[in-house]
């Protein structure tokens, strides 16, 4: 039974580190394959800072780089008419995409074929893309709309008839909206002189290169570049993962410290028949090594069925975020191998290690009967804690902020084990009024701690860990609707892809009834030293004055002088650039190459991804653009938003394609692809309950076996069958009590370290901590379900051996 | 005679990357018709220079291309490159960027004959001003970097080199190639008929039969200066391989003596050899000789199986010339010169002995065999 429960621990704590590994492979996996399945072989874009690369710019990059894989990409945005609808209104919006064939066949990947923007591109007829009459690849989604494999589009007012050659990639619900057509036909539709974007395949070196002599005004944009929400889900589930390797360590430790204890008995009975301590190690060390190595198979094993299960469960939900669904197939890393390795084996040894050299020194005590009083684990504690306060408030990167969160959860576990004591010394006093039953429970707690400590500590970091990233999730989601709420002050944002506005739309727009104000933004590229970031320039109503939420400094529209040469600056920059306000900051326009010095009036909450952005007001800048890139629109009547969209379709003689959105469906789906992303966060709370639930029931498990005279003496002074019960029910319910009350400032302080440290040294965002009772209740449901469990588990065990022993002494008598 | 894999370019390989082999052989698709609209090379006509070495508008096809062996210190080396033109709408009136129906395909190869290596690079793109694209009136080709061009008279002799440089992925060529002798026009006053069954199955082709060259070439990072001879081809056509042709075998020798002989024999799918299989023997003066096909004897002595094709090519061969009283054996200098990316074919470096009025006689030069 110890052999099984030490296997039991070393296997929970291995399964846990690896289901987390395994559900982040999986996430990460799904990415790469939406990637793939979207870009095939692309790894990189090149774009230009002013829009538009010129075709003398491409020229110079195909001379220079002859056998780099590019594609040249002209892009915009047109009207279809569905065919049998010959109404002007019903209209899709399409995105047209003007490629070069032979170019994109560069990146066709035969390993997999289906994958890509063009798959199947081979079957192709190249000669009639190029030389016949136009023609169309579209996406399966909108082949209804398609009649006679006929195409009509609509671009300012032109109609061009296209025939349709082909199917887009089946998997894609992103590139629903993309036809595909000749670039030679989209350049001369849309009179491009030039290119959008240059789609390239490109080896690390070759990155290097390019980067070091990339011509003016283009910028190399890599495509696993993930958006800032899948990032900080991904570092959000690194940091899970590192606690849950310090949840398997302690857990193996927990088990093999148990097993050993146990052994103390026969252990000193060997020694004093005269047993060579060095052969007793031996064997320790010989059977630990054997336990580990079994736990860490098992837990391997274990871990991926675990993920899959919880993988599993979400799958569904998950899907919608990648086009190529949600990769459900669980697979094991090398990573994830040492890190089970490490929990499985490292554990062990870690803990034997310090136990078999008492043992070899000592001949017999496994724990020193002063261990209460030994002072390491104070020392050892306060040490972590100062490190971690150094690594914290330092000025470090994300591995020494993850370090930090590291040394700081451990300081405070180890410093947990004398205030243990204290708290069941609390728990005894405190029941001394109660009843004979939780007197003893309270008294046997105080008792048992030098066999239940580890499991203890594991289960206050399982109760912490919940708590502490299920606040961090919720301050998240919290900061980024508060965020929306304040900087999508408009009632609806207006804007053509890629492209200015009309000057004259701002005009047309404000004279409508329905309209109580509109604001004017335009964003550029800047140049800040070597650091490319943007510029906001923005022209706003008095009603849109206040989507800034001010973190430092004030706003631009607090100053009297509009035309002073000031700026915000978004957190995100400031934390890569360490701006602050009062500070002067100098940048170059990249496109116009004007040189800019200004001042920076306020840092503000930022939470867009990107390099990060300045705000300056238009009437600052001495040559301002004089066309917007988007408008926001105030109306008097947010309901009104549908008879905006339709006096913006009928506008006549737009010069290009304008499209509208609400705020409110901006927040709605950003707030979808949140809790979408961070639903497998949420799930994974389970399993850390799981670990939580084997190793308290390890504990209690082994603490009743090793106590069964001490029972069986209960038994004869009168306790029965159910009083014996509800005392292993009291002791579990106390064991839980104590981990959920130690718990709860270490859960808080997880929630700020991964919020205000961790989040802000990885992406500049500055959360606000939200710590929600719901998250403390649940985490402390969860502690006491665990342990209650454990509990009752403990109880069925114990009966089943009970009663056998029980019939082998009536056997006996 | 690469003329007639330029015209199956299209149709073989559309947008297939280099990366897929082809295993299905080039001539079985060479029978695709020319649209309406392209000129045909159907008279002989009046060949005027430099403007010839220019693009040909109108035309279907047209290619540039250069072979030769190149020495340094014992060090031998064997290089091909060629620029294939290949127009898809005969209408060309590009007048913006991308607008050009014409496509380009460039190869280039070396075959490290010492180490027994050979190196292949190729681009595939559309026609583009500036990137892909081939002057008028003179000759300056390029396609995504590499290029071949005459470059402009030397102050000194006159002298007007052609130059090529090319950076492909293993090797780097730079090369000055000076005419020794004037140009052949080939077949009928350069109207080289391809066809028996089908007059106006011909094309324009003129060679430049030996050029000495000297430049540089960088092979995986190690540099050589290297000198030697090299051997220039022009050709364009509209039409296509005869429906009976299955494929052709090409001979290109520079013999020590300073003559050199071209010889290009069109096989028909019942074995035989098509009439209009024909050459031509050039002197140490650059005086020329036709040959017809019944001048010519040509026998394969020794095969190479290539396990990516799995297809047996004639890499030894034993020509003889009864007029001339020549008999000379040509022996791939290795065996692996098989290109199987957009188009199969082998064509590779070759040793040549032999006899000549009965004096023995040595030389080099270049075989392609198709449909095999």
């Amino acid at each position: 039974m110890q052999l099984l429960l030490a296997l039991l621990g070393v296997a929970v704590g291995v399964a846990a580190v690896v289901a987390v590994g395994a559900a982040r492979q999986a996430v990460e996996d799904s990415f790469s394959r939406n990637l793939q399945a979207l870009e095939g072989s692309v790894t990189h874009r090149l774009v230009a800072v002013g829009g538009v690369i010129s075709m003398a710019t491409y020229v110079e990059l195909r001379s220079n780089y002859p056998l780099l894989p590019m594609a040249p990409v002209i892009r915009e945005r047109a009207r279809l008419i569905p065919a049998g609808k010959p109404h002007a209104d019903d209209f899709q919006r399409v995105t047209i995409l003007g490629v070069d064939l032979i170019s994109e066949a560069e990146f066709s990947d035969q390993k997999s074929p289906n994958t890509g923007l063009l798959p199947g591109i081979e079957s192709i007829d190249i000669a009639a893309w190029l030389g016949g009459e136009p023609l169309a690849l579209i996406p399966a989604g909108i082949s209804e709309l398609v009649e006679n494999e006929r195409l009509d589009l609509f671009w300012r007012g032109q109609q061009k008839k296209l025939t349709v050659a082909g199917q887009l990639n089946q998997k894609s619900s992103i590139a629903s909206d993309v036809i595909v057509v000749d670039i030679a036909f989209a350049s001369r539709w849309f009179a491009r002189n030039g290119l959008d974007s240059i789609r390239l395949r490109l080896t690390p070196e070759q990155v290097e290169v390019l980067t070091a002599n990339l011509p003016d005004g283009l910028e190399l944009r890599g495509n696993s570049d993930q958006s800032g929400l899948s990032a900080a889900f991904s570092l959000n589930l690194v940091a899970m993962g590192l606690l849950t390797l310090l949840m398997g360590v302690l857990m193996v430790f927990s088990t093999f410290r148990l097993l050993l204890l146990q052994r103390e008995p026969l252990i000193r009975l060997q020694h004093a028949i005269g047993s060579n301590p060095l052969s007793q190690v031996i064997d320790a060390f010989t059977e630990a090594i054997l336990i580990g190595l079994l736990g860490t198979v098992i837990g391997l094993l274990a871990g991926l069925g675990l993920a899959q299960l919880v993988i599993g469960w979400i799958q569904q939900t998950l899907s919608d975020l990648w086009v190529t669904g949600f990769n459900d197939s669980i697979r094991l890393t090398r990573g994830m191998v040492i890190q089970a390795v490490l929990a499985g084996l490292g554990g062990s040894m870690l803990a034997i290690a310090p136990l078999l050299w008492r043992i070899y020194k000592t001949g017999f005590q496994v724990v020193d009967p002063a261990a209460n009083k030994n002072r390491w684990p104070i020392l050892m504690g306060t040490l972590l804690v100062i490190l971690a306060i150094i690594l914290l408030f330092g000025s470090g990167g994300l591995l020494l902020a993850l370090a930090g969160l590291f040394s700081a959860t451990m300081g405070y576990l180890l410093l947990t084990i004398p205030l243990l004591a204290v708290l069941a010394k609390l728990i005894r006093y405190l029941f001394n009024w109660q009843r004979y039953l939780g007197v003893v429970a309270a008294r046997r707690l105080l008792a048992s701690l030098r066999h239940t400590t580890p499991a203890l500590v594991a289960l206050t970091l399982a109760v912490a860990s919940i708590i502490g990233i299920g606040s961090m999730v919720n301050s998240f989601r919290s900061s980024v609707t508060d965020w929306m709420d304040v900087s999508l002050s408009a009632t609806a944002y207006i804007g053509a892809e890629g492209q200015e506005l009309p000057k004259s739309l701002l005009d047309q727009v404000a004279n409508w009834p329905e309209v109580n104000a509109v604001g004017w933004l335009n964003t550029v590229s800047i140049q800040l030293a070597d650091y490319r970031a943007e510029l906001s320039i923005v022209e706003l109503p008095e009603a849109g004055q206040n989507s800034y939420r001010i973190l430092d400094g004030q706003s631009l529209w607090q100053i009297a002088d509009q035309s002073a040469s000031m700026v915000m600056v978004g957190e995100t920059l400031a934390a890569r650039r360490n701006l602050k306000s009062g500070q002067t900051v100098s940048f170059t326009l990249a496109e116009q190459g004007l040189s800019v010095t200004a001042r920076v009036a306020g840092v503000f909450q930022d939470y867009r991804a990107g390099p990060g952005r300045m705000v300056m007001l238009r009437t600052a800048l001495s040559n301002p653009p004089v066309a917007p890139a988007a408008l926001g629109v105030y109306l008097n009547d947010p309901g009104q938003f549908g008879l905006l969209r339709q006096q913006l379709d009928r506008l006549p003689d737009l010069p290009l394609e304008v499209e509208v959105i609400s705020a409110t469906e901006v927040k709605a789906e950003t707030l979808r692809i949140f809790d979408q992303t961070f639903l497998l966060t949420r799930s994974l709370r389970w399993i850390v309950a799981l670990v939580a639930l084997v190793g308290i029931t390890g504990a209690l498990l082994a603490l009743q076996l090793e106590r069964q005279a001490e029972l069986q003496l209960l038994q004869r002074l009168g306790l029965n069958d159910n009083e014996q019960r509800r005392l292993m029910l009291y002791e579990a319910g106390l064991l839980g009590l104590v981990a959920i009350l130690l718990a709860l400032p270490l859960g808080s302080m997880l929630a700020w370290m991964l919020c205000e440290v961790i989040n802000q040294r990885a992406f500049g965002w500055h959360i606000t901590v939200l710590l929600l009772p719901e998250h403390y209740l649940l985490a402390a449901a969860i502690g006491m379900l665990a342990t209650l469990l454990a509990g009752w588990l403990c109880i069925r065990i114990s009966a089943a051996s009970w009663q056998q022993q029980h019939a082998t002494e009536v056997v006996t008598v | 005679m690469r003329w007639l894999l330029a015209i199956g370019l299209l149709i073989l390989v559309a947008c297939r990357p280099a990366t897929e082999r082809n295993n299905r052989s080039g001539i079985e698709l060479l029978t695709s018709p020319a649209g309406e609209g392209f000129v045909g090379a159907d008279r002989p006509r009046r060949f005027v220079f430099p403007d010839d070495h220019g693009v040909h508008p109108g035309f279907r096809s047209e290619w540039w291309y250069v072979t030769g062996h190149l020495f340094s210190g014992k060090r031998q080396f064997g290089y091909q490159l060629t620029f294939f033109r290949f127009v898809v709408d005969p209408a060309e009136d590009a007048e913006q960027a991308w607008e050009s129906d014409a496509v380009w395909l460039a190869q280039v190869a070396l075959s490290d004959l010492e180490n027994g290596e050979f190196y292949t690079s190729e681009q595939f793109t559309r026609e583009l001003s500036g990137i892909s694209q081939a002057a008028l009136q003179r000759l300056d080709v390029q396609v995504q970097g590499w290029r071949l061009y005459q470059a402009a008279a030397d102050p000194a002799d006159g002298a007007r080199p052609y130059q090529l440089r090319v950076v492909a992925d293993e090797f780097e060529l730079e090369l000055d190639l000076l005419p020794d002798k004037p140009l052949v026009l080939q077949g009928d006053q350069g109207w080289s008929k391809k066809s028996a069954n089908d007059p106006m199955n011909a094309s324009y082709y003129y060679s430049q039969t030996r050029l000495t060259t000297n430049g540089k070439l960088k092979l995986n990072e190690e540099q050589f200066e290297v000198r030697g001879s090299s051997w220039f081809d022009r050709e364009w056509s509209t039409s296509a391989l005869h429906a009976r042709q299955t494929g052709w075998d090409w001979f290109a020798l520079q013999l020590d003596n300073q003559h050199e002989l071209m010889f290009y024999r069109l096989r028909l799918e019942d074995g035989s050899i098509d009439t209009a299989s024909a050459g031509v023997w050039v002197d140490a003066e650059g005086r020329t000789t036709r040959l017809g096909v019944d001048d010519v004897q040509l026998e394969p002595t020794r095969f190479w199986r290539s396990s990516d094709t799995d297809s047996r090519y004639p890499i030894a061969w034993e020509v003889s010339i009864d007029s001339m009283d020549l008999q000379l054996q040509i022996e791939a200098i290795i065996p692996n010169q098989l290109w199987n990316s957009r188009l199969t074919y082998w064509e590779g470096a070759m040793k040549v002995t032999g006899k000549l009025d009965n004096q023995p006689i040595g030389g080099l030069g270049y075989v392609e065999l198709t449909g095999y």
